[in-house]
């Protein structure tokens, strides 16, 4: 990791480019139809919609990065009951795109999705 | 049961193994100037259920940096059967990393987000590498 570690200081990326709402390119989709990038104080967090009941996943606050070329990524986990989320998302082009995975606590099969959004 | 879904895809599949064969082998960065991740090695757990074990090589100055074994956590890909990605986090000291993966066509595609808890002030920095079986 020494490489890495070498690279330019300045703690967490900011993420103010992003704040606002973003929307799933695949408007059927089976998984987050659109979230909500925001600010609350010194912290960046997300609000995520579901494409099924109940929609709203609530707000968490996301772990900001940066990459080499200077685009933006960020990490969120959902920790609600009987589900675990990890949505690994990065920026490229205009687009965010997210990965999602999502485990279960009843025995189901984790799985994920790579989806991508557009500013709404 | 009342299942937890928050999505339709949450019905697809309710029981039976994740076929982990596609994620299982040596991998090797396509790039071998990386700064980042040189090589993952990936193994089924001990046992059935147990999900994969990593083994994870950063480059380094001088060669590249052994991060030792750690878990990780298969997923299916929608409603398959095979495994198509894993989720890792290793915190190795002030350093944390979360590894997100996913296979497509032959091709292990690993996402690190990697940030700093020693006050140094250095960057949380990001990557998206490519890496082949070898």
């Amino acid at each position: 990791m020494a490489a890495q570690e070498a690279r330019a200081g300045g703690g967490p990326a900011d993420l103010t480019p992003l704040l606002g709402t973003w929307v799933n390119s695949h408007a059927e989709t089976e998984w987050l139809r659109r979230f909500v990038l925001a600010r609350r104080g010194d912290a960046f967090v997300l609000r995520a919609e579901g494409a099924a009941p109940p929609h709203d996943w609530g707000e968490v606050e996301v772990a900001a990065y940066t990459d080499n070329l200077g685009e933006l990524a960020f990490l969120a986990v959902y920790d609600r009951p009987g589900l675990h989320s990890v949505l690994a998302a990065n920026t490229n082009k205009g687009l965010v795109v997210i990965a999602a995975f999502h485990r279960f606590a009843d025995g189901r099969p984790g799985f994920l999705c790579r989806e991508f959004y557009y500013r709404e | 049961m009342d299942l937890v879904s928050l999505t339709r895809a949450d019905a697809k599949r309710q029981s039976g193994p994740t076929d982990l064969a596609p994620l299982l082998g040596r991998w090797v960065n396509v790039n071998p100037a990386t700064d980042y991740l040189v090589r993952v090695d990936v193994a089924a757990g001990e046992t059935a259920g147990a999900g994969l074990r990593l083994r994870v090589y950063g480059a380094g100055s001088d060669g590249p940096v052994d991060w030792g074994e750690g878990e990780a956590t298969p997923y299916a890909a929608g409603g398959a059967t095979e495994a198509g990605g894993f989720h890792a986090r290793y915190a190795l000291g002030p350093v944390e990393t979360h590894l997100a993966a996913n296979q497509k066509l032959g091709i292990l595609v690993i996402q690190s987000y990697t940030s700093f808890h020693d006050g140094s002030g250095r960057r949380a920095h990001y990557a998206r590498e490519f890496f082949r079986r070898l």
